[in-house]
């Protein structure tokens, strides 16, 4: 893995390529933040076992989760000091089936107790009133796809970081292209999986928190997608008109993975 | 299933909102397809948002916290100023009330100004078209009796939306500045009821407030009331403009998201019934200036273009496209974003006469760096 040349901010976000064709900030003023987590494997193996039955030790999660965090440090050029966003993360094992029923069934769900978890006095909600089945795919090329085929038959491990900030959701897939097959724009599985092991990645009492689009998967309707977002101190699953347009308030996530 | 039929059976709808549509669609069949087919319109990437028009700012109230005080002519004396600008007809609103109908737009909201000291108020309800626009007046009460209340439903009104500012009686008329407004401002709640004119009380939220006793029970008296509680932030514009002590911080408005679990009470950021806009700039409202401009809502004194010169498409379209605006937000743009509000102070601060025209304030190459 090797993408010399990709530059970030100060703030982490990493800075969009010269080449984009769609929308993105050129700079940032960082005005939506993260609340300020540390990458915190153990913390978010108990947070996620209390939710999955998880096939891994604490130990060797933790373990493969820093060497993949230690592998995307390497690849993108980045230092001890450089402050990004990112969370480790587990999906079981999934089988074959639709990926709206998935994440209707399964994964959301799964956010919501580990919300609950973390967090008894607020809420998580479905927002959107309609099933997911049908409505929802991965992108082909563009890693979801490749985590879609991987926890059909096995568990995954990952990292999620959060450095696609104030794209649009097309430029964030033309930027993932950029960083090449190593890395997969984030979507239904793997948010779904970052929500469950850090269910307070929103929570933010001071700032506004960005809202991340599901952008690894394409949805039935053309200027929308899915996300998660905060209400207040609440998280919501919903979808959305993006318009096609670029807002500092948008974030995407990309992952690595591993099978195990 | 289209949208119409989705919200027959929408169960997201509580039995009092049911019944209301059900018994417009009865009345007025034409708006109520247009209400049910904006989330199709959301949908498909189009917005549909609620046009405020201003005509006329004529008040018998000088409010602590009032937005159009700029725009009104005791202030215009006070700078010695005359507002020259061509004023909005009525052919001009039956103009914008044709191009909103051909956008899909569907609501009409009449404000000031106190819209019930205006003596053309009926005409401008009719140059509207009530039976094209689901039509809804803002007040302050003071003329809200019984009588008027029957004529504005008469006439084609379907909705009131009144001040209320406080619980405490003394509070209230303090900061409106009135004596006795409080108890015109209750009357006018029974008024409503009698008259069968859907109510929503509207309140100014200013830093602190979401914590106090006063505004849980107003919260609870409207939740009593079945009347819905609308909670406007406090802007640090018009006479606010000298009170940076108003603006709240997130903590008051995330105080206020808990709130809307037990009350029935929401502000323009709240989801409503499938619709998420958060900040409602253009794709939620606009206002119309008495001079035709066109601003991203109550409290931007800065204009995205004249209705008397330009399409209200075009307008929309720059709306849009602008940074600031256009895209979704979560928080209040002018009431929460600091650096835009440092901006909106600066460029407004440079013009005798409000709002700002377009290209002057916000402009074609606008940018979320720029410093006025």
């Amino acid at each position: 893995m090797s993408n010399a040349g990709v530059v970030f901010d100060a703030k982490g976000r990493l800075e969009p390529d010269d080449a984009l064709k769609n929308p993105a900030h050129l700079k940032s003023r960082n005005y939506f933040k993260f609340p300020d987590l540390e990458f915190d494997p153990k913390g978010c193996y108990k947070r996620i076992s209390s939710v999955f039955d998880i096939s891994l030790s604490e130990d060797d999660f933790v373990s493969e989760t820093k060497d993949i965090l230690s592998q995307i440090g390497v690849s993108l050029g980045l230092d001890d000091t450089q402050k990004i966003v990112a969370v480790p993360f587990y999906t079981p094992k999934m089988g074959e089936g639709d990926l709206g029923e998935i994440l209707e069934n399964t994964l959301i769900p799964a956010v919501g107790k580990s919300y609950k978890n973390l967090l008894p006095d607020y809420e998580f909600k479905n927002e959107f009133p309609h099933p997911l089945k049908g409505h929802l795919e991965s992108i082909s090329g563009l890693g979801h796809d490749r985590l879609e085929t991987a926890v059909k038959n096995s568990p995954v491990v990952g990292v999620c970081l959060f450095v696609l900030r104030e794209y649009s959701v097309h430029a964030a897939r033309e930027q993932i292209e950029i960083l090449g097959e190593d890395f997969g724009l984030a979507g239904a599985i793997d948010l779904s999986s970052v929500f469950v092991s850090q269910p307070n990645l929103l929570f933010h009492k001071d700032e506004y928190p960005p809202l991340i689009w599901m952008s690894g998967c394409q949805t039935s309707w053309d200027h929308a997608n899915f996300h998660y977002e905060a209400y207040g101190y609440n998280l919501m699953f919903n979808r959305r008109v993006h318009y096609d347009q670029v807002a500092e308030y948008w974030a995407h996530g990309v992952t690595c993975f591993k099978s195990i | 299933m289209s949208s119409t039929e989705a919200l027959m059976f929408d169960k997201s709808l509580t039995a009092g909102e049911a019944k209301k549509r059900g018994d417009l669609r009865n009345r007025k069949p034409y708006i109520a397809d247009k209400l049910a087919a904006i989330a199709d319109i959301e949908e498909a990437g189009e917005i549909s948002p609620i046009i405020r028009l201003e005509k006329s700012y004529l008040c018998n109230f000088q409010c602590t916290h009032c937005s159009a005080e700029y725009y009104m002519d005791r202030d215009l004396k006070k700078k010695e100023t005359i507002d020259d600008r061509p004023k909005i007809d009525m052919d001009a609103i039956r103009e914008l009330s044709r191009q909103a109908d051909e956008l899909g737009l569907a609501r009409f909201v009449i404000t000031g100004g106190e819209p019930l000291v205006m003596r053309d108020f009926d005409e401008v309800v009719a140059a509207i078209d009530p039976d094209k626009h689901y039509v809804i007046t803002d007040t302050n009460g003071w003329f809200l009796d019984e009588v008027r209340a029957f004529h504005l439903k008469s006439i084609g009104v379907e909705k009131v939306q009144m001040s209320l500012d406080s619980f405490v009686e003394e509070e209230h008329n303090s900061f409106r500045n009135k004596p006795g407004s409080y108890q015109r401002v209750l009357r006018g709640v029974d008024a409503c009821a009698a008259a069968g004119l859907n109510l929503i009380l509207s309140t100014v939220l200013i830093n602190g407030r979401a914590k106090t006793k006063e505004f849980r029970d107003l919260c609870q008296y409207c939740t009593d009331r079945g009347v819905g509680l609308y909670v406007s932030y406090a802007k640090p514009v018009g006479s606010a403009t000298d009170h940076p002590e108003f603006v709240i911080d997130k903590e008051d408005a995330d105080i206020l998201r808990e709130m809307e679990k037990e009350f029935l009470v929401f502000s323009h950021m709240t989801p409503s019934y499938g619709s998420y806009k958060g900040c409602i700039t253009v794709k939620g409202i606009i206002t119309v200036t008495s001079s035709g401009e066109i601003t991203p809502c109550p409290y931007i004194d800065m204009s995205f273009g004249n209705v008397m010169e330009t399409p209200l498409k075009e307008i929309l379209a720059r709306g849009m496209r602008n940074p600031w605006t256009g895209p979704h937000r979560p928080d209040c743009l002018i009431g929460e974003d600091p650096a835009f509000i440092n901006l909106h102070q600066t460029v407004t601060a440079k013009h005798k006469l409000l709002p700002v025209p377009y290209g002057e304030g916000f402009k074609d190459d606008d940018s979320l760096d720029r410093i006025a």
